[in-house]
């Protein structure tokens, strides 16, 4: 325990000077800013709070955003050890090959948790500011909490993706693989939310809006098998894949 | 040095480098994609079982969601393999010129650009037909295969700028395609407006391909802002004469 | 002046506010070979990728066979080839694959220009392996092989050695002393081993944090690697003044109150003991020594020494 909590404490110091990946956090920020145009220019009166975040924070950013950048971030934590060729290193230290691969996943846990607390801010503020919304109590609790859900799932969802650029010296597979895994998850969400590990996050997240109508009534237990199996799937193939990297 | 040489020689780099199968490969999962989507039903009748909708529907979500990041993807790896390999220090004493060097590259990624296109065209073309063969006619064919050519050679153009600044700022070259993907992501929204629309290149380049309903007004629009895309990329790669 | 192949000026370059290279006046002559030598760190590299038009001097100019590089590019640069640092090549890309690239970019007509230079380096013409296989050693040898695919007149090698087993660095040694003997090629040679340098080169330039120390020829260097009789006295000027009247010596230095050298090795040194005790001089130790290369290198640079 204390190995691998060492480890994550590393892969922070790792991320220093890595402009990129705080860069990558205003991504938040941009579903919040196109809110205030799309519903200033719908000129709803009475425009509900819940309603708006819902746009603004809970819709495209995880569906879209979040795991682009998450992905694109799980490609920049394996890549440069990849490419200076310090796997090599890192095992004869010894480090364990799960140990390191959690490592990485936790980083991506922390990462999207402040992600989507920046997007969180980012939707009142933008709400408030422009007089759009007013603040609310019962408001706010929905949107932290789907934000809190929202933060620990997308990582799950995304260790595929962590995988593959586990097993990949190079940057292209995984980062390809992230467009198109993103936009089947997206695709998904309409015919079949029981499939891909994206879908089956936002099945969880709707569970209990009434808005939502469905042909059925979501299944959450289904929707976690299918997180749980994915994961379970791209852990174990992340540790075939580093064990063969040598 | 003759471009001949120079272009052959960046289809030679190529070699067993994955980029072009992993082009390929997102242009069939595309076309996969697609047709998953086609399976929803509305009003009792599935998506795909109306005449051209997986055409279009190929065309349009693939163009939003997927190739421009794709494009990105090609265009930053072509033109980062002289970092990547540390190469550009012989290749600087041959001598051979960055800009032209870098145009070339740039040829090669709308070349790559117009085929997956083509390929995105064969695939859904061959569905379609195998769907509802009765229903296809030759100048519906025509008027597809135009509306592919056109809408890949103008997203093509619509990324260009982000392939040339990444070229410009030479570090982190492949987070280009993050910001290609945010920049056709925008053109979901960017849309609703139809000002902007045919002003901001990626929705432009629908315009010009006849995806959207298109006055001649916002054609005109169109056209100047995905040639003003062109223009800039040739200065900013022009730019990179003086400082190298 | 038209018998140098290359020629600095004043040479700086600077990084910052530190002085990486300082005004070094570099002379390579014609068909000659040159050892660049140097510590890690020294500005070797520097240097070269300055000559090469690679990084821009902060100040001071280089002519290569007279001329400018700047607006000369087309001219000069297929005279030269150069290897500098470890070779940067396709990695996913064959040996004969990577050549083929720049053999086409220079504009080489000659067809097999490719296989030569493979065979001259040893390495394999038809052959599976791709560059980001390749062994350091294999690496460093196509990077020989690109410096020499179009023939040049000039060729500019850093470390060339780097990373080849001994049989390799022999073979390095006969195939760079070859191009100079029976091709006339003049080459400019960078190491930081001494032994390396001095089997090979006709000049030699040390340099060290970025100030060229010497430059010199080895034949002039060698002069200065010689047996001597090193003397430990009480006094060593008033010794002098004995050896030069009794023997009549007049090749020796002073190294400082106590301690001379007697460059003359043939002289009895018992003789010299009795003459030297009869001045009232005490001798604390006599010995023959022989100063080598290294020594000297070990005296310019301050006491760092070389290798
Ligand atoms: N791009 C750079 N920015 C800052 N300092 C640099 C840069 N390149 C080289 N230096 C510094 O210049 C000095 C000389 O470097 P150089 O590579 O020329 O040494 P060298 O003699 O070739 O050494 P070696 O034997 O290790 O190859 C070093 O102190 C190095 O740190
Ligand atoms: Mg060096």
């Amino acid at each position: 325990m204390r190995a691998l909590l060492n480890l994550i404490q590393i892969e922070f110091l790792k991320l220093r000077r890595k402009k990129f990946v705080a860069g990558m956090l205003f991504a938040a920020l941009i579903m919040p800013v196109i809110a205030v145009f799309y519903f200033g220019m719908l000129d709803t009166k009475e425009l509900d709070p819940i309603k708006f975040y819902k746009w603004a924070t809970l819709s495209y950013t995880p569906w879209i955003l979040l795991p682009v950048v998450l992905g694109v971030l799980s490609t920049l934590l394996m890549y440069d050890e990849h490419q200076n060729d310090m796997l090599k290193q890192l095992w004869v230290v010894p480090i364990g090959k799960l140990a390191y691969f959690f490592s990485k996943f936790f980083v991506m846990l922390m990462y999207s948790n402040v992600f989507m607390m920046i997007s969180a801010i980012g939707s009142i503020l933008a709400g408030l500011l422009s007089g759009l919304i007013p603040l609310t109590a019962p408001s706010l609790l929905f949107l932290f909490g789907k934000c809190l859900e929202i933060s620990l799932l997308a990582p799950a969802a995304m260790l595929p993706v962590l995988a593959l650029a586990a097993a990949q010296r190079n940057y292209l597979l995984p980062v390809g693989f992230t467009i198109i895994y993103t936009f089947f998850g997206f695709i998904l969400l309409m015919t079949n939310m029981y499939l891909h590990p994206l879908s089956a996050m936002t099945a969880i997240l709707v569970r209990n809006d009434p808005v939502v109508i469905l042909n059925e009534p979501i299944n959450t237990g289904k929707a976690f098998l299918v997180l749980g199996i994915w994961s379970l799937i791209s852990t174990i193939g992340a540790g075939f894949a580093l064990r063969r990297s040598l | 040095m003759k471009m001949r040489d120079l272009l052959w020689a960046e289809r030679r780099k190529l070699r067993r480098s994955n980029i072009l199968l992993i082009a390929f490969f997102a242009v069939i999962m595309v076309a996969i994609i697609v047709y998953a989507q086609g399976q929803f039903s509305y009003y009792g009748k599935r998506y795909v079982e109306v005449n051209e909708w997986y055409m279009t529907a190929a065309l349009s979500l693939g163009s939003l969601y997927v190739l421009p990041a794709i494009i990105a993807l090609t265009g930053t790896y072509i033109i980062q393999l002289e970092d990547q390999s540390d190469t550009m220090k012989s290749l600087a004493i041959v001598p051979v010129s960055l800009p032209r060097m870098i145009r070339a590259k740039w040829i090669v990624t709308a070349v790559i650009t117009l085929a997956l296109y083509l390929i995105l065209f064969l695939i859904t073309l061959t569905t379609e037909a195998i769907l509802h063969f009765p229903l296809l006619t030759p100048s519906g064919i025509l008027s597809f295969v135009k509306q592919y050519i056109i809408q890949g050679l103008s997203l093509f153009l619509a990324v260009s700028p982000i392939i040339a600044l990444a070229a410009k700022m030479r570090k982190g070259y492949w987070l280009a395609f993050i910001f290609a993907e945010g920049y056709s992501f925008a053109a979901l929204f960017v849309g609703m407006q139809p000002t902007i629309s045919a002003v901001y290149p990626i929705t432009a380049a629908f315009h010009v391909s006849g995806y959207y309903k298109t006055t001649p007004t916002q054609m005109l629009l169109s056209i100047c802002s995905l040639a003003i895309c062109g223009t800039l990329t040739v200065a900013i790669f022009h730019q990179l004469k003086q400082e190298s | 002046m038209d018998n140098l192949a290359i020629e600095c000026r004043q040479l700086t370059k600077r990084y910052d506010e530190q002085s990486v290279v300082n005004q070094v006046n570099l002379n390579v002559k014609r068909e000659h070979i040159y050892g660049l030598l140097g510590r890690n760190g020294a500005g070797k590299t520097t240097i070269m990728k300055m000559i090469l038009g690679l990084t821009a001097p902060t100040s001071g100019e280089v002519l290569i066979f007279g001329m400018p590089l700047q607006r000369n590019e087309k001219r000069l640069y297929p005279r030269i080839g150069a290897l500098i640092e470890k070779p940067g090549f396709y990695p996913n890309l064959t040996g004969t694959e990577n050549l083929e690239i720049f053999a086409k970019l220079r504009g080489t007509t000659q067809s097999d220009a490719v296989r030569k230079a493979l065979d001259v380096v040893g390495l394999p013409y038809q052959d599976r392996k791709i560059f980001g296989q390749y062994s350091m050693g294999m690496k460093q040898r196509l990077g020989i092989a690109n410096a020499i695919l179009h023939d040049p007149e000039l060729l500019i090698l850093d470390e060339p050695t780097n990373g080849l087993d001994p049989i390799g660095i022999a073979e390095m040694r006969a195939f760079i002393h070859n191009m100079s003997a029976q091709f006339g090629k003049t080459i400019l040679i960078s190491s930081h081993i001494l032994s390396e340098i001095t089997l090979l080169a006709d000049d030699i330039g040390i340099l060290h944090n970025g100030i060229l120390l010497e430059e010199n020829t080895i034949a002039e260097l060698e002069k200065k690697n010689r047996k001597y009789i090193q003397l430990e006295v009480s006094d060593a000027a008033k010794a002098v003044l004995t050896l030069e009247q009794d023997f009549s010596i007049k090749d020796y230095s002073v190294q400082d109150l106590h301690l001379l050298h007697v460059y003359d090795t043939s002289l009895d040194m018992g003789k010299i003991n009795q003459a030297l005790i009869q001045q009232g001089i005490t001798i604390i130790s006599a010995q023959r020594c022989n100063d080598t290369l290294e020594d000297y290198f070990r005296k310019v640079t301050g006491g760092e020494g070389i290798a």
